[in-house]
């Protein structure tokens, strides 16, 4: 019960900052961006990848910018979250208060991964009405569409523990952030990487259910780097002397 | 003036940025260099041509406005943390002078990074066994042009870092800003209207189209963006009460 009150305070911090703007935002834009590109394009994609349906094609030609900004919205809803914290000195208040570390690091994480899940959410929404605006005509593949925000909702994790670690640790946000951002451009290089397309910042680049046999790598990631990131950040914040 | 700038240098030089801003851009070269070997077989142009369109396709739209914007984030942010601004305005300084001067440091950090960028681009043929004809002035005018098509964003971020004490302001500005861009600068008229496609349009220039009307359009709105920009920021910032 303490522990849904303190994910609950957590909320209410972040309630009527710049957050809700960039969780909403962000797909909202995307799927803007998308409407006008299939808007423009549309002929000319369906030629080039006739065997697939409108719907596949909106996933195909988006999936890759999503998955380069995605990572980088998870960093900055990770500053974001923490950045409450170092200011006014809101650790030290925070703490005094009668709750264990513990639940204050989890609530702050489970936040975190919330919101990058509502924005993955959100996405799809907007996708379907990017995709009845344009009036396709094949009726939509909701179980396709589904599955991709499941997955990536699991590749979030392994993001989510680092960035909420780093910037829990780093007491200038902007470290954290450059540090997220950098990780995030790399995505493209390190998927292509026997070995380091298991960073996470990478996983989101395989969540795509077109044609797409890699998508378990996203899963595998998300699943082990999520759960043993964030017991080792635990393990560290638990033990940190906050000044 | 040059003290005011030896200060801003020093104030900076603690942060550590300077790794993070020379680092980054390597990330984009080892992918670019990498699609370089892997595909060896299907290019058929000459190599250093390939390899400059390999590693510059994502900075000018991705890598480069995200620098700008945590640069200039780390140059205001250093004086907007405990009470900074009030500290050195108290002191006989021209309210201008500091302006400029740290605007002076935020471009001279922005240089640093094109700079690592620049070399990374040669060393990386190099390995790759490019061959020893580097096209040096063809990826100076790209560099060069880059930063030139860029002040307006330049000038915006600063202003905006300056102006806002929250960090997550200047920074999903220049996130918001950045993720169009590549998509914008692909449009027939559109791309005049947003300044951060002009690094786009410059540095992958020779495959978006260009004629000389849009060019002289384009380089009318940098100077006159730059240049209001500049002065709306420096005359806030000497009027504006400081608290």
């Amino acid at each position: 019960m303490n522990f849904m009150r303190v994910l609950y305070t957590e909320w209410l911090k972040q309630r009527r900052g710049l957050l809700p703007w960039i969780v909403v935002g962000g797909p909202l834009m995307f799927a803007g961006m998308m409407w006008v590109d299939l808007y423009l394009r549309y002929s000319y994609l369906s030629g080039r990848h006739p065997n697939l349906s409108s719907w596949e094609l909106l996933m195909q030609e988006g999936f890759m910018i999503w998955a380069l900004f995605y990572p980088i919205g998870i960093t900055l809803i990770a500053a974001l979250v923490h950045y409450r914290e170092y200011t006014d000195q809101g650790w030290k208040h925070l703490l005094a208060l009668p709750v264990t570390r513990l639940s204050v690091y989890t609530a702050k994480w489970l936040l975190i991964w919330l919101l990058s899940c509502l924005a993955a959410g959100l996405l799809l929404i907007f996708m379907y009405m990017t995709g009845m605006i344009l009036h396709f005509s094949e009726p939509f593949p909701l179980g396709q569409y589904i599955r991709y925000g499941i997955n990536l909702c699991i590749a979030a994790l392994g993001v989510v523990s680092l960035q909420h670690w780093l910037s829990s640790r780093l007491a200038n946000p902007l470290y954290g952030m450059a540090i997220g951002f950098s990780g995030s451009m790399g995505a493209l290089f390190f998927a292509q990487s026997e070995m380091m397309r298991f960073v996470p910042y990478a996983s989101a680049l395989f969540t795509m259910t077109v044609d797409n046999e890699d998508q378990w790598l996203a899963i595998t990631t998300g699943l082990v780097a999520g759960p043993l990131l964030l017991i080792a950040g635990l393990a560290e914040f638990r033990q940190r002397d906050i000044h | 003036m040059i003290r005011l700038f030896q200060y801003e240098l020093q104030k900076m030089r603690r942060t550590r940025l300077l790794w993070l801003v020379a680092i980054a851009p390597l990330f984009m070269v080892f992918q670019g260099v990498q699609n370089f070997i892997r595909y060896r077989q299907i290019w058929t142009r000459e190599a250093w041509e390939v390899i400059m369109e390999q590693t510059f396709i994502f900075y000018p739209s991705f890598l480069y406005p995200l620098l700008i914007a945590v640069i200039m984030a780390m140059v205001a942010r250093v004086d907007h943390v405990q009470g900074g601004w009030k500290y050195m305005l108290a002191r006989p300084v021209s309210r201008s002078g500091v302006y400029i001067a740290k605007l002076a440091v935020g471009i001279l950090y922005i240089l640093i990074s094109m700079l690592a960028f620049g070399s990374s681009v040669v060393l990386g043929g190099l390995v790759a066994g490019a061959g020893s004809s580097i096209p040096w002035e063809e990826i100076l005018r790209k560099m060069a042009g880059c930063f030139l098509a860029s002040l307006p964003v330049i000038m915006i971020q600063y202003e905006i870092s300056v102006r806002f004490n929250h960090v997550g302001i200047p920074l999903a500005l220049g996130i918001i800003m950045s993720v169009p861009s590549i998509l914008v600068a692909n449009s027939e008229q559109f791309w005049l209207l947003d300044p951060w496609t002009y690094p786009v349009v410059l540095m992958l220039g020779s495959r978006l189209g260009m004629d000389n009307g849009q060019a002289g359009m384009m380089n009318i709105v940098i100077v006159m963006l730059t240049l209001l920009v500049f002065l709306i920021g420096i005359i806030g910032f000497r009027r504006r009460d400081i608290v």
